[in-house]
Formats: C-alpha cells, structure tokens, sequence
C-alpha cells in the first residue's frame, strides 16, 4: 500500500487479489444480499483508489479496508432506513440467499442465516469480523478503536445473543 | 465452581484459550453438571456451523470492474505526469529520430488512454498462511505480465511489458516472454517497450545475447538503433556482426546506417 501511495498503483490489483472475496463475504454475512454485497464491495475498492492518499502508514493496511467497509456498511444501512419500503426488509431474512445455496448441512445454514438477521447491526458486525472473517481480537480493536477485552466481552455478548435467536427458531 | 462461572468462560472453553488449570476445573463441573453440559453443546453446535461456513465466491463482474477502475486511475495519473523517457545520445543528435521519438511517446500516450476494461489474470490460490507477501506479489505480477502478454490488444500487451519495470528480479521467463515480444509482436510500440525492459538489464550476459541476436532479426529502423545503443552502451563486442550486416544493407535507412557507424567505432 506504501507503494500504491507512491504512484505505483497497479500494486492496488495484488491487494484487490487478496481481499475482495474475504471484504464481499464481509457484506455479504452483513446484508444477505448478493447484489447489495457485490456494489458495496464494488464501492469499496472504489474508495481505496480514490482515497489512497489518506491511508497513514503506519497503520495496517487491513484494518484500514475493514474500517472503510464498515463505514461503507453503515452508509448503506442508513440510506436503507431512509428508504421507507425498504425499511421494512431491514433485519428480516431475505429468502434468495439460501435457495441459491448448495452444499452441506443447508439447514443449520439457513437456520445460521436465520438467526444473525435477528441480531443487531453491531452484533452481527462484530460476529462477522471475528468469527466468518477469522479476525484476531486485536485486529478488530484497532479497527473499532476500542480495547482488546471490551471487544472480547461484545464478542461473545454476540455469540451468546446468536445462540438464543438459533435454538429459539428449532 | 458454580454453574455461572463455568457459563461466563464456555466460549474461551470451546475456543480452548483457558489455561490448563481452569480448564480441568471447567471439565470437573461439567461431568456432574448436566444443565451445563447441554449448554455447552449448544455453544458447540452453534460456533461449529459459523466456523465451518465456507466464503462465497463474488460474480466475476467484480474484478472486471474492478481493473476497469483501476486503469481509468491511472490512465489519469499518466496523463497528470507524463514524463518523457530519457533517450538515448545518438537519437539527441539527430533532429529526425528526436521527432520520430517524440511522436513514439505521444503514441504510447495515446495507446494508454485506449487501455480497455478486459483483463483477464489466473488467479492465484491465495493463500493467508504464506509469511512473505512481497514473494507473493512479486509472483503475482509476473503472472499478470504473462498472462496479459497473450491479450489481443497492443495497449495490454504494452501495459504487461511495463509491468515489469515493477519486477524487481525478473527470472528466465520473464526475460524469455519480453525477448519473445521484441522479436514476435505485431505492434512496434509493444515491441519497443520490450526493447525498453530488457535494456534494463543488460547487465546480464544472457540478455545481451539475446540482444544481439534479435538484432539482426529487426528490419524497423527504430527498433534497430535502440537496440543498437543498448549494446553498444555496455560494449557488447559480438554487435559487430549484426552492424556489419545492417551497414552492408542496401535497403537500411541513411540515418540508421550513421548510427550504426559510429556505433562500430566505439567497439572497434
């Protein structure tokens, strides 16, 4: 990425490489939404090129992007409220994600699927970022800005909520 | 310990992050407790299913945008600063190659402002435990400058050849793919920016050969005075033979044959 700030930006389709299916994964736990997950990832590496220049160095790369996809997220999820139609899918399962699924253990996906829809946006986030997107507590504290045990605690705050929403929905 | 103390570490439990100790303490509950032991079967069923849920691959829409972004960028950037490539002494001289050249450079300007969206590369596994991204990277490009290479487009193909202006050690293939290019592509830009790569690294007696020889192989003047500096430059000795040929060539242009001679005194 120091390269890429430098003027080298062919560098920015290794990086491109590397993360957009684990940042479209990222949106797409977050959404259910293939299509929203595909333009927000889109998005996001927008923003990457057009505002490279405001990546500090000395930060880590990775939480930088998953700071942006955050913010790229809750942009999202605001225009969604604003959109009162709309507001009336937000939180709800959206049904096309596990249809178009294959695979093993489809139920206990759904189920899965089911019960993060009825977290809240910052537990589902949270869960997102340390379980499906395998991130180390320290990693999201710098991306949340907060204290490695306070994430531990929202952690599994979230874990035990999701457990409630899935044995509830047998 | 209660019930609410072993409740309050099952995660760390199942994520096995206790310590020994409290660990055992922890499975001494649970072999009495069975309320407990159901709980934690609980949290074991759920963080299984998140765990083992598998990444989805996004629609290939994505990349294709993706680049396509990405070359507008630096379609941009080229156009914000253009530099003009150093060139070399012989062509300073002569008034007609500086025009010839400086059209070249509007040309490979022009070529780039051209660059279309489709840009196919063979994606490589990734993989997140491998230690050194840079090797990766490295390993990336060139796979990206060979792959692009094969492109229909020229301004693809010239875009690959300058990708490896950004190799920091270009192995045999690479080298191999840009003397392939300068001696076989249909366009003289791609083929002149090929020129322009391997000069770079006409340290190495393996691409002075492989100079020389595409030497007397070129029939367009351009591409024979570049590779004529270049070699005459690191005072490769075995030029001789092309040049003597290309002096001897009826058809060879004036301005090329000037060159060529004082090229053969500097060697001689």
């Amino acid at each position: 990425m120091k390269r890429v700030k430098e003027g080298n930006l062919a560098e920015l389709s290794l990086l491109f490489e590397r993360y957009h299916v684990k940042l479209y994964n990222f949106m797409l736990r977050l959404t259910f939404d293939k299509m929203v997950s595909q333009d927000l990832t889109q998005n996001l590496f927008y923003r990457i090129i057009k505002y490279r220049h405001t990546f500090k160095e000395d930060h880590s790369f990775k939480s930088w992007i998953y700071q942006l996809a955050r913010n790229i997220h809750y942009d999202f999820c605001k225009q969604q409220q604003k959109d009162t139609e709309r507001y009336t899918q937000v939180g709800e399962y959206n049904e096309n994600l596990s249809e178009e699924r294959e695979g093993f253990n489809e139920e206990e996906y759904e189920k899965l699927e089911r019960a993060m829809a009825r977290l809240s946006p910052e537990q589902k986030e949270i869960l997102v970022l340390s379980r499906f997107q395998g991130l180390k507590y320290e990693e999201i504290s710098s991306i949340r800005d907060l204290s490695v045990p306070a994430i531990k605690v929202q952690v599994h705050r979230a874990i035990r909520q999701l457990r409630e929403h899935y044995f509830k929905l047998t | 310990m209660k019930c609410e103390d072993v409740e309050s570490v099952m995660i760390d439990y199942l994520d096995n992050t206790l310590e020994e100790a409290h660990r055992h303490e922890v499975e001494k509950h649970l072999e009495t407790c069975e309320r407990c032991l159901d709980e934690l079967k609980d949290f074991q069923q759920i963080l299984h299913t998140v765990d083992s849920t598998e990444m989805e691959q996004p629609d290939e829409t994505l990349r294709i945008n993706f680049y396509h972004m990405l070359h507008g960028e630096m379609n941009k950037q080229v156009l914000q600063n253009r530099k003009q490539p150093a060139m070399p002494l012989s062509m300073r001289r002569s008034s007609t190659w500086l025009r010839l050249a400086a059209a070249m450079v509007l040309l490979l300007a022009g070529t780039f402002i051209g660059l279309s969206v489709r840009f196919v590369i063979n994606r490589q596994q990734e993989n997140e435990q491998v230690a050194s991204m840079k090797n990766e990277m490295q390993e990336m490009k060139e796979l990206m400058m060979l792959s692009m290479l094969k492109l229909e487009s020229p301004s693809q193909r010239l875009q690959a050849v300058n990708y490896t202006d950004d190799i920091q050690a270009p192995d045999a293939k690479v080298l191999n793919a840009l003397t392939e290019t300068l001696n076989n592509d249909r366009n003289i830009n791609v083929r002149l920016a090929a020129a322009y790569s391997l000069s770079k690294y006409a340290d190495r007696q393996s691409v002075r050969d492989s100079l020389v020889a595409s030497l007397s192989m070129q029939t367009e003047p351009i591409i024979q005075v570049v590779l004529m500096n270049i070699l005459v430059e690191k005072r490769e000795s075995s030029t001789i033979k092309p040049i003597q040929k290309i002096i001897s060539d009826e058809k060879a242009m004036k301005e090329v044959k000037d060159v060529t001679q004082k090229g053969l005194k500097i060697l001689l």
